[in-house]
């Protein structure tokens, strides 16, 4: 048995203890205000979704193009359902182009409407403080920004996307 | 005229100045001959001439002796003399014209003579009428003596004019000489002019042809001093060489003794060698037996080393499935936050498990991520290893190569020491005949150590000769070249 072994049998360890714990202990007391946010990425830029504007989230869904539609906008079947979606990094002009993400997000507010994006990073428990909201463009995609060790995230509104796909529709 | 020989030149000279010398003797012989024939020509027609015109006068005065004979003596024989006188004064006449008198003189003493006669007949007539006519006396002294006066005086004119021809042909006979003496003396002084210019062309020529030679000779002769005076010192360095040379070949008489006695020793060193040869086959015999061993475990090694890396193939697929299963469970547990989420309070407990849910998923994505790159790591390790193992075949089987290599070499080798072995004999028995050529070099070395004395000497007298040569073309050209 080697240091590798060791390692591998470490991990297993701490993964057991983790999974154990989380049902030894009691529910954790609430928590100061916070705001959980999707972390993702589209065209090749960091973003976020506000947990609470999803319905759901889907990999590897098979997109199709409609004839005559723009090219961001596919549809998929989603739980039985038919459903639009629209390619985020396409709607949002500070991200680089769309790269063929396989990743959708179903969105709570129209569950016929999904926004495509390119990969998933987590979910973040982020504090409010740390959240800056973005003044003077009520008609921007981007709410609010988070500033982390690495990078600027932006938090892409939910409410407002919807807003401009239906306002395009139209 | 450049290649002529100087035989062929002066055979030319002397023929041309022959052939002009001949010119100018014929030329003369003619002169002389016309001078003589000429001369000749005055002394006999004109002597003859002159002989005849006083033999006409003798017989004119014979007529007159026979006239007063037969008028003194009455004798018929001086009658008949006179008959006969003119017959002969005639004749002779006659024989004067053949030989080219002028008519003029011929008739004029031929008329005188007639009238002479003329004058004797009547005389003669009267004397036989009366010999005591005293007119014969008158007749005589008036008719005969003047008619015989007359005759005297034509053979007197001709011979006068014989004279003359003969004085104007005996100048003409001396014109002529002295025209034949000039062209005889011109041609003499033409012949001279050329004998001296061919001459001087010849000596000119010759004095060129021969200074070139003798040019040609004193370079000669020169280097020819040179190289006796080199030919003299390489003698004297030949004969130092000869000594070092024999030096050199006793040497070389002792170095082929000792390898006479070393070429002994390697051939018995040959037959050790030979011993230790045949061992050494053996032990790469079994070399090349154990290498194999060594080739067929490498390749063992190889195929077990190709069937980790299927395995680890087949570990990669496995990972593939459970890294599916982590990323469908973390899209569970996201999808059951969201749902924990909607459920506001009553989702709290259910938010938690899905928490830990979507942390153990994330935690088996990263260990699956470990996996695959220890997976990567392995393959790659294994690939070297596979390469490296191929390699070491490749060397395995090189270096069995190598000892049948080595094999062969050794038999080889071993055929090598024989020869060897035979050739240190051969080389023995050759020291041998060298040592014997070795003697005998040193014998013809000390010979021609002195051939090089000999040839020295012969240098040396070259040189003298030489110098000699170079004396004798430097007097040649002082006699040829005066500058």
């Amino acid at each position: 048995m080697n240091s590798d072994d060791d390692g591998a049998q470490a991990t297993l360890a701490d993964l057991r203890e983790g999974f154990e714990r989380a049902f030894r202990e009691p529910p954790p007391p609430p928590a100061p205000a916070r705001r959980r946010l999707l972390a993702i990425r589209a065209g090749g830029a960091p973003f976020a979704f506000d947990v609470g504007e999803l319905a759901a989230i889907d990999a590897g869904t098979r997109l199709c193009r409609l004839p005559r539609s723009a090219a961001s906008v596919r549809v998929a079947g989603f739980r039985g359902r038919l459903i639009a979606v629209h390619s985020l990094a396409a709607m949002l002009e500070s991200a680089g182009p769309p790269e063929g993400g396989r990743w959708i997000a179903i969105c709570l507010a129209d569950p016929s409407l999904a926004l495509e994006f390119d990969e998933l990073e987590g979910i973040h428990d982020v504090p409010l403080d740390r959240i800056n909201p973005v003044s003077g463009d009520a008609e921007g995609l981007v709410e609010a920004v988070l500033a982390d060790s690495r990078h600027v995230r932006g938090i892409v509104s939910i409410r407002h996307v919807l807003a401009r796909i239906r306002r395009s529709a139209r | 005229m450049k290649h002529w020989t100087f035989g062929g030149k002066l055979a030319v000279a002397l023929t041309s100045t022959t052939l002009l010398v001949g010119v100018m003797s014929v030329m003369a012989t003619y002169a002389l001959g016309t001078v003589v024939k000429s001369k000749g020509a005055v002394i006999d027609i004109h002597g003859e001439r002159l002989l005849e015109a006083k033999n006409l006068d003798l017989i004119a005065e014979g007529r007159v002796a026979e006239v007063r004979g037969y008028l003194v003596t009455g004798a018929p024989s001086f009658k008949a003399g006179v008959a006969e006188n003119l017959t002969q004064f005639e004749a002779k006449l006659r024989e004067i014209e053949a030989a080219g008198i002028s008519a003029e003189h011929a008739k004029e003493m031929r008329d005188a003579n007639q009238a002479h006669a003329a004058s004797i007949q009547v005389v003669f007539g009267k004397y036989e009428k009366d010999k005591t006519d005293a007119s014969i006396g008158t007749y005589f002294l008036e008719e005969v003596v003047p008619a015989f006066r007359a005759l005297r005086e034509a053979t007197g004119r001709y011979s006068v004019a014989v004279r003359q021809q003969r004085d104007e042909a005996n100048e003409a006979s001396t014109k002529q000489a002295n025209f034949w003496a000039s062209m005889v003396q011109l041609v003499t002084v033409v012949v001279i002019l050329l004998s001296i210019a061919l001459g001087y062309l010849l000596v000119s020529n010759l004095n060129h042809q021969i200074g070139a030679a003798v040019q040609h000779v004193q370079s000669a002769a020169t280097q020819l001093q040179a190289a006796a005076t080199q030919q003299s010192g390489a003698c004297v360095e030949q004969a130092q060489q000869v000594t070092e040379v024999t030096t050199t070949a006793e040497e070389l008489l002792t170095a082929s003794r000792q390898i006479g006695e070393r070429a002994r020793e390697v051939a018995e060193l040959g037959a050790r060698a030979e011993a230790a040869t045949a061992s050494g086959s053996e032990t790469v015999k079994d070399g090349e037996t154990s290498i194999e061993t060594v080739k067929q475990q490498v390749d063992q090694v190889v195929e077990q080393m190709l069937e980790l890396g299927r395995k680890s193939r087949d570990i990669g697929g496995v990972l593939d499935i459970v890294n599916e299963l982590s990323e469908q469970t973390n899209i569970l547990a996201v999808n059951a936050t969201i749902e924990a989420r909607g459920a506001g309070e009553a989702g709290t407990r259910f938010s938690v498990v899905a928490d830990e849910i979507r942390k153990l998923a994330d935690r088996v994505a990263t260990s699956t991520r470990e996996i695959r790159s220890m997976i990567d790591s392995i393959r790659s390790e294994v690939n070297t290893t596979v390469m490296t193992t191929e390699t070491g075949s490749k060397a395995v089987d090189q270096a069995a190569a190598r000892f049948a290599e080595v094999t062969a070499a050794f038999s080889e080798i071993s055929e090598i020491v024989v020869n060897a072995a035979e050739a240190g004999r051969t080389i023995d028995l050759s020291t041998n005949q060298q040592t014997t050529a070795c003697e005998q070099v040193t014998q013809a070395m000390t010979e021609v150590a002195q051939a090089s004395r000999e040839a020295e000497t012969s240098a040396q007298q070259t040189m003298s000769t030489a110098g000699e040569l170079v004396s004798i073309s430097n007097e040649l050209m002082r006699l040829v070249r005066r500058d």
